[in-house]
Parts: C-alpha cells; sequence; structure tokens
C-alpha cells in the first residue's frame, strides 16, 4: 500500500512542477530488502523498508527527483564518501553540491522539511539575509549543523 | 545556511526517536535541539540572528582550542 494518498500524490507532482527547477538526487543509505532477519537489526529494517518506500514515492512524482539507493553493508565506499554512519539516511544533492542529509526516516513534520528541502534546492531558494549569506560565503572553517526533531 | 556555502556547511535532520544513544551524547531532552560543531548546542527555532551567532560562537571556541 502506498504512503503516500492519491490526493497527497497530486498536490506534490504539481507543486514539483510549479516550483523545481534544476534536478535533485536523493542518495539514500539503507538495508535493501532482504529475507534473512538479523537479530537486532529489525527495527532498523522497518525504518529502512519505509525510507526506501517514501524515497521512490517521491521520485516517482518528478522526472526531477532521482534516487540512488545503496546498501550499508555492499556500498561502503561510498557511506565513506557520504561519511554516513547510520541508516536509513538521505543525502540531498543538487548541481554538484550536497548540503542537506536526513538521517532517520523522514516522516511526519520532518516529511514537510524534506519536501521544502527538495524545492528549495531544485529552485536554490535562500531566505537568510544578505549579511548571513555574506558571513556565510566568507567562512574558513567547516561548519557541522545537527538539528534533532521528533516526527511528532 | 549549507545551500549558501555547501562546501563549508553541512546541515543534517535527525529523527531523534531512532537514536537513543545521539539522544544521550547531545543531552537532547527538548526538540528541535541544535548543535554546531560538536560544541554548541540550543533548544527551539531561534531568530536567525541568533543562528548565525551561535555558528560564530562554536567557531571561536574552536579557534581559542587549536591556539
Amino acid at each position: 500500500m502506498p504512503l503516500l494518498s492519491p490526493q497527497d500524490q497530486t498536490q506534490l507532482r504539481e507543486l514539483f512542477q510549479e516550483r523545481m527547477v534544476n534536478d535533485v538526487t536523493i542518495h539514500l543509505f539503507t538495508q535493501r530488502e532482504t529475507r534473512i532477519a538479523v537479530p537486532g537489526y529489525e527495527q532498523v529494517a522497518q525504518r529502512c523498508s519505509e525510507a526506501n518506500q517514501i524515497m521512490e514515492e517521491l521520485s516517482a512524482l518528478s522526472d526531477k527527483i532521482h534516487l540512488e539507493v545503496y546498501d550499508y553493508r555492499q556500498d561502503t565506499e561510498k557511506l565513506k564518501e557520504h561519511g554516513i554512519e547510520r541508516v536509513p539516511s538521505a543525502v540531498l544533492g543538487s548541481n554538484g553540491a550536497r548540503p542537506a542529509r536526513f538521517i532517520g526516516v523522514p516522516g511526519g513534520y520532518e516529511f514537510s522539511t524534506l519536501i521544502q528541502d527538495i524545492v528549495d534546492l531544485s529552485a536554490s531558494t535562500v531566505e537568510l539575509s544578505e549579511e548571513t549569506q555574506q558571513v556565510l560565503a566568507g567562512l574558513t572553517q567547516d561548519v557541522y549543523i545537527q538539528v534533532f526533531v521528533t516526527p511528532t | 545556511m549549507a545551500m549558501v556555502n555547501p562546501a563549508r556547511v553541512r546541515a543534517e535532520v535527525i529523527e531523534a526517536t531512532e537514536f537513543p544513544e545521539l539522544v544521550r551524547r547531545y543531552q537532547v531532552r527538548a526538540v528541535p535541539r541544535t548543535v554546531i560543531n560538536d560544541k554548541i548546542a540550543f533548544d527551539g527555532a531561534v531568530p536567525e540572528r541568533q543562528f548565525l551567532a551561535q555558528v560564530q560562537r562554536a567557531l571561536e571556541q574552536e579557534t581559542e582550542q587549536t591556539r
């Protein structure tokens, strides 16, 4: 059964159609479907499968959204390249940059954030003040921002 | 912020309930909780100017430590 209702799908399809400019790639790090149950990892497996489904459904709604799926046990080089330590994780990229990532299943409020990020990234929409943008552009050190959220 | 300078800034949204070890490490008791460079942490949605000030504070601390 799809996670997105037909109404959600229609709305999102229209939103992407209207607002997206550049292509966006979702690099999803997950556990590929397997019939072998690994003890202690049932919950992780379920979250991974949920994340897979959300991303698959989203990428089906626009030609501009591309999905690349990596398995955390097999694609270890890719995990290292992206600095991924937990699954499911999704890295959003557009135009060669990969500024945003979601660790865990992007459900509830996080789903809206994901949609907003896809659209903003695609259209290069920045709502920050000129001053803030100047400070950020002039950074000489790396900044790593983690925001903890819950789905409700 | 990460979009303005993706070479320098990395932004991560973490679903807290799935990763209790991170909740413990960063003492997450309320959401949203923001952590910058493992140095500065604050709760709640803060205005842009204040957010930026926290980023600068984290970077200053880092500079001081490497001196």
